[in-house]
């Protein structure tokens, strides 16, 4: 039985739609808006960020920027450029580390059943839903002992082995959708297991392998937790870290410069969305693209 | 007795992939985890340079379980657990409601609303720093952009004209207000991605099932709740398990909305845990990771049923 057709129907239908609309567009505003906001904040002076809320910056104050990058800020002890070049170094070992190290793992954890196999799986898995708080203490103590704490060193250890659980399972689903013809075909031309791995199973997995990837990048990058309990010394500082403790002095905070170390951080990240966004969101969409 | 042979190097092939990874985690993750397990039970100060093989150091004593009984005791932990358990359950309910509620609107308008997912989602690439100190500024009094904006509309006025309560200025200093403040931040950021999950999940349903719910002439609310809720109990399931997973262990918003916190009384578990940490009290903070442990057990099993029901389909 189809509704009929009327004038009152194609009203409210129409009003329905409309109102539809209205919602995605206001949460789209509100999405975005904090954003722009942010954006005007960083050129604008302390004084006029209280006098002119709304408005556009009368003369932009680029040297927000400058100031943030080479000095940052009056309660900081490192510059935002500093510690943006150590968060360059921490993300960017780890997620070689995790590239080189993962996929590996992933693969040996996708072959059939051998001695062992289910327990290490098992074990790694488990480790996506450990908090990070749980063995932080434990952790410290550790990293003492190595004297590791306040190094990037330890640092880019700690995310490689707190970031395996979660590449791993990723990559795994990437050999586990190989269909098994295919390695039997190289088993057949005398390829042996590692170059089976090498040239025709971690080709075919990577899109999804770089899934974990940039998803854990953006996670590492964005980390505070662990710098806030790893790292004492200001010239190790990550951008994060930099970031909270940088523009505030006790009394008041650089809201201009602040926005713009804001700005200055997020800035990567946004570029990796938006040369991803469609690879993202198939992760996010197939649920595996989530780093809690 | 050649086919063994060489099965037996295939395995070990596979051990040697196996290897850097099952080092590095079991050194820096499992071992940790183990040794805080046992950290619990004993009392030291974490300022005197420990052997890190804890048992050994003279500076340690065994009390046993006294400090998870101090910890489940004492009323700030209590009071800690019970605003981490408001915020797990209103960014449950408020992802699923309104995640579900956008992507069910945007599938209304195909590629347009697409769009609309994609820029809702841009939160994301934030971190929780960032997101923290924006909305510290978005919440601070007279030149926030909240409060501006609450002046600039008359909306208190308007609210008290029709005998309203008014909202309050500045969420994050008023301690009634913080949890509110964090919850707000939390799934501005969070929503976006949870949309996509339900968008996917939405996607998944047979387009004949939409056709035949039009011809039944089913409103709107009669299609979510009876045929396509039942439809997604997985997606849903999934979902849940996210935001429950990431809000239990939620720590930097907080603690950059509340500076360490003002309020004392306004911790989360995370934040209770670092509180300790931060003065050197050792074995306390430990009892608290166990507790934390605890309810990550819970949705680790809660995902493996989760997992097995969907391969065995």
């Amino acid at each position: 039985m189809t509704s009929e057709y009327s004038p009152w129907n194609w009203l409210r239908s129409r009003f329905t739609r409309t109102v539809g609309f209205a919602i995605l567009i206001l949460w789209s505003i509100a999405a975005v808006y904090p954003f722009i906001w942010t954006i005007l904040a960083s050129l604008k002076t302390n004084q006029a960020l209280t006098s002119n809320i709304w408005g556009l910056p009368s003369s932009p104050q680029w040297q927000n920027y400058i100031y943030a990058w080479t000095t940052g800020g009056s309660g900081g002890s490192t510059s935002v450029g500093n510690a943006f070049m150590n968060s360059v170094i921490v993300t960017t070992l780890t997620i070689v580390i995790l590239f080189v190290v993962s996929p590996m793992a992933a693969y040996a954890l996708a072959q059939a059943e051998y001695r062992g196999k289910s327990t290490w799986l098992y074990l790694l898995i488990a480790g996506m839903y450990i908090a990070p708080q749980v063995s932080l203490i434990p952790l410290l103590i550790l990293l003492r002992g190595l004297s590791l704490t306040n190094s990037l060193l330890g640092l880019i250890l700690v995310y490689v082995s707190s970031g395996l659980p979660y590449s791993v399972f990723i990559s795994r689903l990437g050999f586990l959708s190989i269909p098994s013809s295919l390695e039997d075909a190289a088993k057949v031309d005398g390829l042996s297991t590692f170059q089976t791995y090498w040239r025709v199973a971690l080709p075919l997995a990577m899109p999804t392998v770089l899934i974990g990837m940039i998803l854990e990048a953006i996670f590492v990058w964005n980390d505070f937790l662990y710098p806030l309990v790893l790292i004492n010394t200001a010239s190790s500082n990550t951008l994060q870290l930099t970031l909270y403790n940088n523009f505030w002095n006790g009394f008041n905070r650089q809201y201009g410069a602040m926005s713009a170390g804001i700005i200055i951080s997020t800035i990567p990240l946004f570029v990796l969305y938006l040369l991803f966004s469609e690879r993202i969101k198939k992760g996010i969409a197939a649920g595996i693209g989530v780093k809690t | 007795m050649k086919m063994v042979k060489a099965e037996t190097r295939k395995t070990l092939v596979l051990y040697a992939l196996l290897a850097p990874t099952l080092v590095l985690y079991l050194l820096f993750f499992v071992y940790p985890v183990i040794n805080g397990l046992t950290m619990g039970l004993y009392k030291y100060d974490i300022r005197v340079p420990l052997n890190y093989f804890i048992f050994f150091t003279p500076h340690t004593s065994y009390v046993g379980l006294q400090n998870y009984i101090f910890v489940a005791l004492d009323p700030l932990f209590q009071h800690a657990l019970e605003n981490t358990l408001i915020i797990m359950a209103a960014n449950s309910v408020a992802q699923f409601l309104i995640g579900f509620g956008l992507a069910w609107l945007a599938r209304k308008y195909g590629k347009v609303g697409d769009v609309f997912l994609s820029v809702a989602l841009i939160p994301i690439v934030l971190s929780f720093v960032s997101v923290g100190l924006m909305w510290t500024w978005i919440y601070s009094p007279s030149f926030g952009l909240l409060d501006s904006m609450i002046n600039y509309l008359r909306i208190n006025g308007a609210l008290r004209f029709v005998g309203l309560p008014t909202i309050p200025v500045s969420l994050t200093s008023n301690p009634n207000t913080m949890l509110l403040s964090v919850l707000l931040a939390a799934n501005w950021q969070g929503i976006g991605l949870y949309a996509i999950i339900y968008s996917a999940g939405l996607r998944t349903i047979p387009p004949s099932i939409y056709d035949s719910m039009k011809i039944d002439g089913l409103s709107d609310l009669k299609k979510i709740t009876r045929v396509i809720w039942p439809m997604m109990k997985e997606t849903i399931a999934l979902a849940l398990v996210l935001v429950l997973s990431s809000s239990f262990k939620i720590f930097d918003l907080v603690y950059t909305l509340t500076g360490e916190g003002p309020h004392i009384s306004d911790d989360v578990i995370s934040l209770y845990l670092y509180r300790y940490l931060k003065y050197y009290e050792g074995g306390q903070p430990a009892a608290v990771a166990f507790f934390m442990l605890m309810i990550g057990i819970v949705l680790i099993v809660v995902q493996f049923r989760l997992f097995r029901g969907r391969s065995e389909k």
